[in-house]
């Protein structure tokens, strides 16, 4: 674990939330742009669990025979799961939107969906 | 050694599997893709040390988002024809994503975070903490707190032992977990029980026929 640096996982989130924003502005299909939101999520989630693991409070400690160190603090973790709830609640209205608008139009192509436009 | 090698096969695995969602022509195929890259950011989870969330992630992300975007693939048969699946601006979301990934990936590498945890993180599951009056190998070279500073963290349950003398119960991370939400984040939490019930009917009011 400690030869891994901290950044590391940190631009592997940042990967992952440019991937999820060109999928977001680039794809038709409604659903692909749900997919790219749900990367997006992913991204936040995985940086603030690698921070939360390598900048929490923390005692060295021994635990039995295991030598170590206690977190007092499980907040990175705790932010995650918030996250991952609200990206449920999220799925499910986009994708009932998304059946809604294929059943009065037949199509979930975005270019067709103009008409809020002005 | 070894972590260094699991975390570029699971990175590698997350990166992959999101450059499939995103470019894949059919939007099935997507879908597959994408349980793969949240299996990815599962087991970078584990490698975290965060192994409850990774059950977490399992279940809600892999278990319920992933089928829910499929069912919603079925239900939608034949919404997009066979034309062009990215808009004619791709090459503009292409550039923005570069520079995004640029002054992101810049702004992480040069950032001085400040590093706590660099060793183990015990204990998962919990356990009787050590302390100084208990020791008797003076050789050994494990930081050992005594009993005022054990007092002193966070989190540290104390219970009279065998003899008098204190014993100090480590938390685990579930039972951190759980201490949080039913303590410091209550509201959020309660909050957060009403957003799912919101979602929940509001997703059967709008997909209503």
């Amino acid at each position: 674990m400690t030869d891994i640096p901290l950044y590391w996982f940190l631009i592997v989130g940042a990967g992952l939330f440019s991937l999820g924003v060109f999928g977001v502005v680039t794809r038709k299909n409604a659903v692909g742009v749900l997919m790219g939101i749900e990367l997006m999520l992913n991204a936040v989630n995985l940086n603030a669990v690698a921070l939360w693991r390598y900048t929490a409070p923390a005692h060295s400690v021994r635990v039995g025979e295991s030598v170590g160190q206690y977190v007092t603090s499980v907040d990175g973790q705790v932010f995650a799961i918030f996250v991952i709830a609200l990206a449920a609640a999220e799925a499910t209205i986009g994708l009932a939107m998304i059946i809604s608008i294929y059943r009065s139009r037949q199509s979930i192509d975005l270019e067709t969906l103009d008409a809020l436009q002005g | 050694m070894l972590s260094t090698i699991i975390f570029i096969v699971l990175a590698g695995l997350t990166l992959v599997a999101a450059a499939g969602v995103v470019t894949s022509r059919t939007i099935f195929v997507a879908a597959l893709w994408l349980v793969l890259s949240f299996l990815g950011v599962a087991g970078l989870y584990v490698l975290l040390g965060a192994g409850f969330l990774a059950a977490v992630q399992v279940l809600i992300y892999v278990g319920a988002i992933s089928v829910l975007i499929l069912f919603a693939v079925m239900l939608t048969p034949n919404a997009m024809g066979l034309e062009e699946r990215t808009n004619s601006q791709w090459w503009l979301g292409v550039m923005f994503a570069l520079i995004l990934f640029g002054m992101l990936g810049a702004l992480m590498f040069s950032g001085n975070w400040p590093i706590t945890v660099s060793g183990q993180v015990i204990p998962e599951t919990g356990g009787t903490l050590v302390v100084s009056s208990e020791v008797t190998d003076t050789a050994s070279t494990a930081p050992v707190p005594s009993a005022d500073d054990a007092r002193r963290m966070p989190g540290i349950i104390e219970r009279a032992g065998e003899g008098g003398a204190s014993e100090f119960f480590v938390p685990g991370q579930i039972t951190m977990i759980g201490r949080a939400f039913m303590q410091e984040y209550l509201l959020p939490f309660e909050l957060i029980s009403l957003v799912l019930l919101m979602a929940l009917v509001g997703a059967i009011v709008v997909a209503r026929e």
